[in-house]
């Protein structure tokens, strides 16, 4: 149970601590600090971890390396180093258990460190997934338990059992800690990532399959040291085993060996002691000695004297086992004592006897033989004295036992083999294989072998056998995990520096070319292949580049053209009717950078309406000038058709809405002034209120409420309005380009400060006025540009100008004196300066010397002159009238002034002089009068 | 207008004050032409000149013509208000005004 909550207790930290560092109050606070609380909270946690798991061999099998993971790796690198740290330390001073104690302490300490480096340079800042934070737990422990074995390599047994008993608890306990950890994490968070974003990131499909890749290769890598180290120490054990029993046989084999060549040699000196080779001299030699059998062989072979009787005469070459002995009567043969292996005799099969030769001094042989039970008696001291110190490894064992499996030789007198739990199977268990069999609780590897009828078995506990392989195979294993680790993050860092930052650099590079900045160029050179592609991209940005170029200059090209029809379009002669002089348009436009829509139109619809309007096209470009046309072209139709002014907005806004599939609309403000009736009826839809000057007055705002802009919707209704304009009132229409002129602060120029220049000016003619404004509006702008067509209008309306002194003359050359006096005291009475009637005088003499010549043909008529002044706008106005031929002067030509001398003529000159130094001439003919009006500004 | 001649030799000063306009453009205008083949420079002393028309006008580019084929002619003395309509009128290219 305390171990479940040592394990939970590492969730119960770190899910709520993660979730808390996501607050924006908690986020404020300096990254280190929170780095260095966070390592402290989980240094403790680790400690108390570190006390409570669960215990076993002097030690805690704990999950203290869990908390230092998580610090790490889900939180920061300093937290990791400083909770591994803390930890560390704990362990290494005040923590339980001494044996792991070192191994551990270190191990924590380099967990940290290894989790800071995790978090920084594999994960960089991102969250773990659960599966990760499992798989570095596990090599994390795993360096833990190389480190433990390391450091206890003298005690190779003890290390291994701690190992091989305790590792998968540690392993899986802390995995299992961590993992949990990171899932809850992982399900309780809000914000998804961005896992189906377009495919996988190259390292996550290169580290997944380089996983498998190591697995696989670590798999078979670790299979295979396992068999070899299975063979190579199943090799060693048998051969141990082996080897020790044939030690333990040839000891005993010398040691009988000598114990009975020296009773023989004891037999034959009491022989030629006794010096009689009777039968019964040989049965006391037998009986004293204790052996069966004393034969004395002839170099024949026959067996001259035997204790037994019925030997005598046997012949030594008629059996193999007694043939043997023959060989001591070689010459060849150096050797003067032979002694047999215990085994039937050449007589009788049944029987087994030991039989060992001499040569005498007198050539002849002696043979002494042991019967079983002589034999037995023999080899038993011999065989206890050998065993007594012999030992197979530590917890081996060695038996020898009789035909009967008795056990000679050990402690366990009179137990058979299988008293003991020996399994043994003589019929299928062959001498020199290796068997299992258990014994004493364990499995044993044994083996036997037969020597001298006694049968010698060794055997080693298969768990002793096994562990120096096991210990090797584990050390082995563990490794191998620390190096494959080790090389997949190699592998993974160098691609990722080799391929993925490049990659990478060449994205972002690409992503910024995307974003529009096309001057950007790809500088990633680390391969050729990345020099490739870099070149590559750079060439057809560049490419790129040129093609736009061409297509922008094509465009601005057709911009040009656009401009010069929208340009064309409208009526840019001034004065366009010279011959009126109840009325004068000037009007302008100066369009921003690229075609706009603002435009103006004006045209007589009958001899005495004259419509005039500004309107303002939504948009730029080619669509709103062509927009712009349909509109000034719609309107005029219907202004030609005499509706009143209200009525054609309804109905061009009606016509204009039909195929506006582009949405477009256009504000207009537009009116129709009677110049006989002063009557000014006008409309607004959508734009901007003109100003209204009153003679005498200022510039007001007029402000009526404007309906919809036209081609919003269809059956819009806009509203007639009415009112009287008097001579000498003006009207100034103009379209937002003005307004909201913008400073490069991002200032507007305003109504406010419109209307406060164009009272300054008010009195200006609307030649000059408009220029000046446009020259204001310009300062204020500065160095901004201009965003929208600036437009302006001026309306002024003179009404039938009145004379107010008349006199006629008749229409003769002398009368010129009288009529330029009468000018001239005019002039005078209002303070004319000199020049000013100069000039004055000369027109009046070119139009009435030209009326004097030229109307009456017939005979005489009369001229009638006639000489006003406005105070208000110090303007003069002079009027010449005849009855006589219907002619106007003004349609001359003017005369080419660069003509060389004799080239020149006279014509037209002084109606050239007059419109020259006239502010205004106009002329009309008006019910058989032929009339000219002339003004000039005082 | 007043008109006031002086003969130096080749050289024939017309001197004129007042208005050369279409009244009194005639009489300058029988002065020039009654000039004797002799006068190679005319000069005209526009001094007292306050006001000239395009009759006026006429009368000096006539008297330009005829002057140029054998000789030469030069304004004098010639004020603003009448330097502005010769000006004005391209006159002020064709004639010598000194």
């Amino acid at each position: 149970m305390n171990v479940v909550i040592s394990i939970l207790s590492n969730s119960f930290v770190t899910v709520p601590l993660y979730f808390l560092l996501k607050h924006p109050k908690i986020k404020e606070i300096p990254y280190m600090w929170k780095q260095l609380a966070i390592g402290l909270i989980f240094g403790l946690l680790a400690i108390y971890n570190s006390d409570h798991g669960v215990a076993y061999l002097d030690g805690y099998i704990n999950v203290r390396d869990a908390s230092v993971v998580l610090s790490g790796l889900a939180f920061g690198a300093p937290a990791g180093l400083i909770s591994g740290f803390l930890s560390g330390l704990y362990r290494l001073i005040l923590g339980t258990g001494t044996y792991t104690r070192l191994a551990s302490s270190i191990a924590t300490m380099l967990i940290g460190v290894i989790c800071a480096i995790q978090r920084k340079y594999v994960l960089e800042g991102r969250r773990p997934s659960w599966i990760y934070g499992a798989g570095i737990t596990c090599v994390c422990e795993d360096i833990h338990m190389l480190l433990i074995c390391s450091f206890n390599m003298r005690e190779t047994a003890e290390a291994y059992s701690y190992i091989r008993n305790s590792s998968i608890r540690i392993v899986f306990g802390n995995a299992l800690s961590v993992a949990i950890a990171l899932l809850i994490i992982a399900m309780l968070r809000k914000d998804k990532e961005y896992y189906r974003e377009k495919g996988e990131r190259i390292t996550r499909i290169f580290t997944r399959y380089l996983v498998i890749c190591i697995t696989i290769a670590y798999c078979l890598t670790s299979l295979f040291t396992y068999r070899l180290q299975s063979d190579i120490s199943e090799a060693e054990v048998e051969g141990n085993i082996f080897r020790s029993i044939q030690e333990i046989k040839v000891d005993i084999l010398m040691s009988s060996k000598e114990e009975m060549l020296s009773i023989a040699k004891d037999i034959e000196e009491e022989y030629e002691k006794l010096g009689s080779s009777s039968i019964s001299t040989l049965k006391y030699l037998a009986d004293s000695h204790g052996v069966y059998d004393i034969n004395i062989i002839g170099s024949d072979g026959i067996v001259k004297r035997s204790n037994k009787p019925e030997i005598i005469g046997f012949d030594m070459n008629s059996g193999t086992q007694s043939r043997e002995f023959m060989r001591l009567f070689d010459e060849g043969w150096n050797n003067n004592e032979f002694v047999q292996e215990y085994g039937p005799v050449s007589e009788n099969g049944s029987i087994s006897r030991k039989y060992c030769g001499i040569l005498m001094r007198n050539g002849n042989l002696l043979q002494i033989g042991y019967s079983h039970d002589q034999f037995r008696e023999n080899l038993d001291e011999q065989i206890y004295s050998v065993i007594r110190n012999r030992h197979i490894g530590n917890r081996g064992f060695i038996f020898v036992c009789d035909e009967d499996k008795k056990i000679l030789a050990s402690e366990n007198q009179e137990y058979y083999l299988n008293d003991i739990g020996i399994r043994f199977d003589e019929k299928n268990m062959l001498p020199g294989n290796f068997y299992h069999s258990e014994y004493d609780g364990e499995i044993y590897i044994f083996s036997y072998i037969i020597s001298e009828g006694y049968y010698i078995f060794g055997g080693i506990p298969e768990a002793e056998a096994n562990y120096m392989r096991d210990f090797s195979t584990y050390f082995s294993i563990l490794l191998q995990i620390l190096v494959f680790t080790i090389l997949f993050f190699l592998l993974y860092f160098l691609v990722k520096r080799v391929i993925i930052k490049n990659l990478e650099t060449i994205n972002g590079n690409l992503s910024e070319i995307s974003n529009g900045n096309l001057d950007v160029k790809v500088d990633v050179h680390a391969s050729r292949e990345f020099s490739t592609l870099s070149e590559d991209i750079n060439k057809t940005v560049d490419t790129l580049k040129k093609y736009i170029r061409e297509a922008e200059s094509r465009i601005d090209a057709e911009l040009e053209y656009a401009k010069q029809i929208q340009f064309s379009a409208l009526p840019s002669v001034f004065p366009p009717y010279p011959d009126e002089e109840r009325f004068d348009v000037f009007a302008c436009m100066f369009t921003a950078k690229e075609v706009g829509g603002d435009f103006y139109d004006f045209y007589k619809i009958d001899e005495d309406r004259i419509a005039f309007l500004i309107a303002d096209v939504s948009g730029k470009g080619i669509p709103a000038s062509l927009f712009m046309m349909r509109a000034k072209t719609t309107i005029k139709d219907l202004a030609e058709q005499k509706l009143p002014v209200n009525e054609i907005l309804i109905e061009a806004n009606n016509r204009l809405c039909e195929g506006n599939e582009a949405g477009m609309f256009v504000t207009v403000f537009m009116a129709i002034a009677d110049l006989k009736t002063g009557k000014l009826t006008y409309a607004n839809a959508g734009h901007n209120p003109p100003l209204l000057l009153r003679k005498g007055g200022d510039f007001e705002f007029l402000r009526a409420r404007p309906g919809l802009v036209l081609a919003g919707m269809e059956g819009m209704p806009y509203r007639l309005n009415e009112i009287e304009i008097l001579p000498g009132d003006r009207i100034f229409l103009y379209t937002d380009g003005v307004t909201e002129a913008t400073d490069e602060s991002n200032n507007l120029f305003g109504e406010e400060l419109l209307h406060s220049f164009i009272n300054e000016h008010k009195d200006e003619l609307a030649k000059n006025l408009l220029p000046m404004l446009k020259k204001a509006i310009d300062g204020f702008a500065g160095n901004a540009p201009q965003f929208d067509d600036i437009t302006m209008l001026i309306f002024d309306y003179f009404g039938g100008i009145p004379m107010q002194e008349e006199k006629t003359f008749p229409a003769d050359i002398n009368a010129l004196p009288d009529v330029q006096s009468f000018f001239e005291s005019s002039l005078e009475k209002i303070g004319c300066s000199m020049k000013t009637m100069m000039a004055v005088s000369v027109a009046i003499e070119e139009i009435f010397v030209n009326v004097a010549h030229y109307a009456y043909p017939e005979g005489e008529g009369d001229v009638t002159v006639g000489f006003s002044y406005d105070s208000d706008s110090r303007t003069a106005g002079f009027r010449i009238r005849d009855k006589g031929i219907r002619f106007n002067p003004l349609e001359h030509k003017d005369p080419d002034i660069t003509l060389s001398a004799d080239e020149r003529s006279i014509g037209g000159l002084g109606i050239f002089i007059t419109r020259k130094t006239m502010d205004s001439v106009s002329y009309r003919y008006y019910k058989g009068e032929n009339i000219l009006t002339m003004k000039k500004r005082i | 207008m007043t008109i006031d001649k002086v003969v130096n030799g080749e050289a024939f000063t017309i001197k004129i004050a007042g208005r050369i306009d279409t009244m009194t453009a005639p009489e300058l205008e029988n002065e020039i032409v009654s000039i004797d083949e002799s006068t190679k420079d005319l000069i005209l002393d526009m001094t007292g000149v306050e006001y000239i028309s395009s009759a006026g006008l006429r009368v000096l580019l006539a008297a330009q013509k005829k002057m140029g084929k054998v000789g030469s002619m030069r304004l004098t003395g010639v004020c603003d208000n009448v330097m502005e309509v010769l000006e004005m009128t391209g006159f002020a290219d064709i004639l010598v005004i000194e």
